[in-house]
């Protein structure tokens, strides 16, 4: 039963960006490995992501799983990330 | 099955099916049989005259011994395969001419590159291009050496008979597995074809090697290191679980890519360089005969030294002091040995069935005083004794 | 500037040289994609990277596997990586030899060893990645590019049509052939795990986005636009069928053409040598 009042944390660790839901996902972001190319953020069907206002060392804008929440682990993301840099955990 | 030669199922075989003896056969196949006894057991190739009879040869004879014969769609897949082949850990070889030669070049660099081991016989046919198919010459000495692109050594063999092809094939197996390199096999369509008398010895009187092989772990994150100082690197074989990577690109010891550091590609390239001119008594070899005073010294090679040796000899018997100085092994040139017999002649004559090109070699340790001539022919019809003759005489 | 100690969490990182990381793959570089596809694969079907040998030979896909996937790795000349495979599965018949490389690699330059490996119908498995451009030397056109399409070398526009990989390797003899592009990554995963355990010749022919070389210069320049456009414009192959040649322009027909069983190459050589031995009583003393 999807209920819209659950929320999705955002923690950094290093270059380890992850959007915590709380029973429902962890989505981690290697900013290292992540080149800024928009793929998962565009073809997620359920928006989860959202681009970084910062840059990353990479100097590129990087995805946040800010609605992990919404994430329905198709992981579509994880499997098309050309560099490997996201993990959907549960 | 990986087979390197020398295994007890190997010699009991090589013992049944090839009894010592004297045999009537043409030099393709001495020289093919030079090969089983050398421990090839991986032959990739295409055919083309005059080498075809060694396609044949080994296509009829490797399976007998387990091993296998490819024919591959053209002479670039059948270098790529055998280099494919020896990171398995096979003994491979290929047999071509003038055509094929050129269109294998890229891959023979690519294994000078990443030092691979094989022995690829070029058949020399009359050239350039299409030329004359069936006829013999002697015009590929300076493709061998330059073929392929790029600073690279070259290891070449020639020799002089069939019967000398038998065991300079050993000789290249030996050669190309101790010093982790490929090698030339510089063969001719005169001797491909002649039938003479071949002696095949037993078994026990051949010795073969086998590639340097990783102790440890260590060794094998190093395949393209210098752990022992002779510039010859363990070879970390496919298959054994050291996920080697092998690259034609400039590559570190541990055979990574890096093209950005120069450092890496000069001292990549140089080390290769450093192991073939260092390790030169692994090589080298050549033949002298009446050399010790000789006033009038011929320079020949390949199927041209034995007319170049019978004319020295009638020269002998007319009292010019004639000698004769074959290299077999051409490439690296014997420049120290060709130095010190020049000095003391008055004339050399360079005999061979080209229009000139072990000569450019030769001219490079001659001195200016001493008379340099070429004894040329083309046309596929080998020197005869009385050509070679008359050019002594001439500057006797 | 390269890292060894690597922190994405994600598990099919362990199948990665660590020390070439990160690729040097562009942003959106569908060849990344079918890195991860091939790993999930292996990691799928619990193959042992010990028991594999990757060949690849010249260009942008033939970078994929090498140096980034942890096994023995060959890379070799253009054109030339399935001829080199040959030689080692020959060497290593009970290896999985996979050769990971480009349209213009293995199917212009290398176009002949790819017939004659299919039609031997040898136990390799090759994943042919199709970004219908010569990617690594700036963008010019291939034997893959669609008519029409703007390169640097038909600046005006493409006047060749492509060459269908998929259907040829299949006349030619393969055991098994299938087309996906990287948006079907799913399906991709499947393919390739029953490539690599298909007895025979085994094609899968990946559709990629190369957003930097081609899809900038023919107004596409995201890579999720050059995943939609192959969303969009796929079509299974039990549709093609019934699709007239003017409907099928600029489709891409996907899905598997081939699965049989054939004689196989390495079976049939070693079969060669013992019947040989068997005939000349070489066997035992």
């Amino acid at each position: 039963m999807a209920d819209a009042e659950k929320r999705t944390v955002v923690v950094r660790e290093g270059y380890l960006v992850t959007g915590k839901a709380e029973e429902i996902v962890e989505i981690d972001i290697d900013t290292f490995l992540c080149k800024g190319c928009g793929v998962c953020v565009e073809m997620c069907p359920r928006k989860v992501f959202e681009w970084s206002k910062d840059l990353s060392e990479k100097g590129v804008h990087y995805p946040i799983p800010v609605n992990a929440d919404k994430c329905v682990k198709c992981k579509l993301c994880e499997l098309l990330c050309p560099d490997f840099a996201i993990a959907v955990r549960w | 099955m990986i087979i390197r030669g020398d295994e007890p199922e190997q010699l009991r075989l090589l013992r049944r099916l090839y009894k010592p003896g004297n045999y009537f056969m043409q030099g393709n196949e001495a020289l093919s049989y030079g090969a089983l006894f050398a421990g090839c057991r991986f032959y990739a190739g295409y055919p083309i005259t005059p080498s075809s009879e060694i396609a044949e040869t080994m296509a009829r004879e490797l399976p007998k011994l387990g091993g296998y014969y490819l024919q591959m769609e053209d002479e670039i897949g059948s270098i790529a395969a055998m280099v494919g082949a020896s990171w398995t850990g096979f003994k491979v070889m290929t047999a071509t001419s003038g055509p094929g030669f050129s269109l294998m070049q890229e891959n023979l660099g690519y294994a000078v590159m990443t030092e691979t081991p094989l022995v690829l016989v070029d058949v020399q046919r009359s050239g350039p291009s299409t030329g004359q198919a069936t006829k013999g010459a002697q015009g590929d000495f300076f493709q061998a050496r330059w073929g392929t692109h790029g600073d690279h050594p070259i290891v070449a063999v020639s020799p002089t008979s069939g019967q000398d092809a038998f065991w300079e094939v050993i000789r290249a197996f030996n050669i190309a597995e101790k010093l982790r390199t490929p090698v030339v096999f510089l063969f001719d369509g005169v001797l491909a074809h002649t039938r003479e008398r071949v002696t095949i010895p037993s078994v026990e009187d051949v010795k073969i090697t086998y590639r340097k092989l990783p102790d440890n772990e260590e060794e094998a994150r190093l395949p393209f290191g210098d752990p022992h100082g002779d510039g010859v690197p363990p070879m970390p074989l496919f298959g054994k679980g050291y996920f080697t990577h092998v690259t034609g690109s400039t590559h570190k010891e541990t055979g990574l890519r890096d093209v950005y550091t120069p450092e890496v590609h000069d001292k990549l390239v140089r080390r290769i360089h450093r192991k073939i001119e260092k390790n030169r008594e692994v090589y080298e070899k050549y033949e002298e005969h009446f050399t010790d005073d000789a006033e009038i010294l011929v320079v020949s090679w390949g199927v041209t030294a034995r007319p170049a040796l019978g004319a020295v000899l009638r020269a002998r018997k007319e009292g010019i002091k004639a000698g004769l100085f074959v290299p077999k092994t051409v490439h690296p040139f014997p420049a120290e040995r060709m130095r010190e017999l020049a000095k003391k002649a008055r004339a050399v004559l360079v005999a061979e069935m080209n229009l000139g090109q072990m000569i450019i070699e030769v001219e490079r340790y001659v001195n200016g005083d001493v008379l340099l001539k070429g004894i040329n022919k083309i046309g596929g019809v080998p020197l005869t004794v009385e050509e070679i003759l008359r050019e002594i005489r001439g500057v006797a | 500037m390269m890292a060894k100690k690597i922190y994405s969490t994600y598990p099919m990182v362990k199948y990665l040289r660590k020390e070439a990381l990160p690729t040097a793959l562009c942003p959106g570089c569908g060849g990344g994609t079918v890195l991860n596809a091939f790993a999930n694969a292996i990691d799928g079907l619990k193959i042992d990277p010990k028991d594999l040998v990757v060949v690849s030979g010249i260009g942008c896909s033939a970078w994929i596997a090498s140096p980034y996937f942890l096994a023995d790795t060959l890379h070799t000349t253009h054109g030339r990586a399935i001829a080199f495979a040959t030689g080692v599965k020959v060497g290593l018949p009970d290896k999985k030899v996979v050769v990971i490389s480009g349209d213009g690699d293995l199917a212009s330059i290398g176009g002949n060893h790819l017939l004659h490996a299919a039609r031997r119908n040898i136990d390799i498995t090759v994943i042919l990645v199709n970004n219908f451009i010569y990617g690594m030397t700036g963008g010019q056109v291939a034997p893959t590019t669609p008519f029409g399409a703007i390169t640097t070398t038909s600046p005006y526009r493409n006047i060749e049509h492509p060459l269908q990989i998929s259907e040829t390797v299949a006349a030619a003899g393969a055991s098994y052939v299938a087309r996906w592009t990287t948006a079907h990554v799913y399906q991709l995963i499947e393919s390739i795990k029953k490539a690599l355990q298909v007895k025979g010749f085994s094609l899968v022919e990946v559709v990629s986005q190369c957003p930097v070389q081609f899809g900038r210069r023919n107004r596409m320049k995201e890579p999720a636009e050059m995943l939609r456009w192959f969303l969009k414009n796929s079509v299974p192959i039990s549709k093609a069928r019934k699709m007239s040649e003017d409907e099928l322009e600029g489709k891409f027909i996907i899905g598997e053409f081939v699965d049989r069983k054939r004689p196989e190459y390495v079976d049939e050589i070693n079969k060669l040598i013992d019947e040989v031995q068997e005939s000349f009583g070489l066997r035992g003393d």
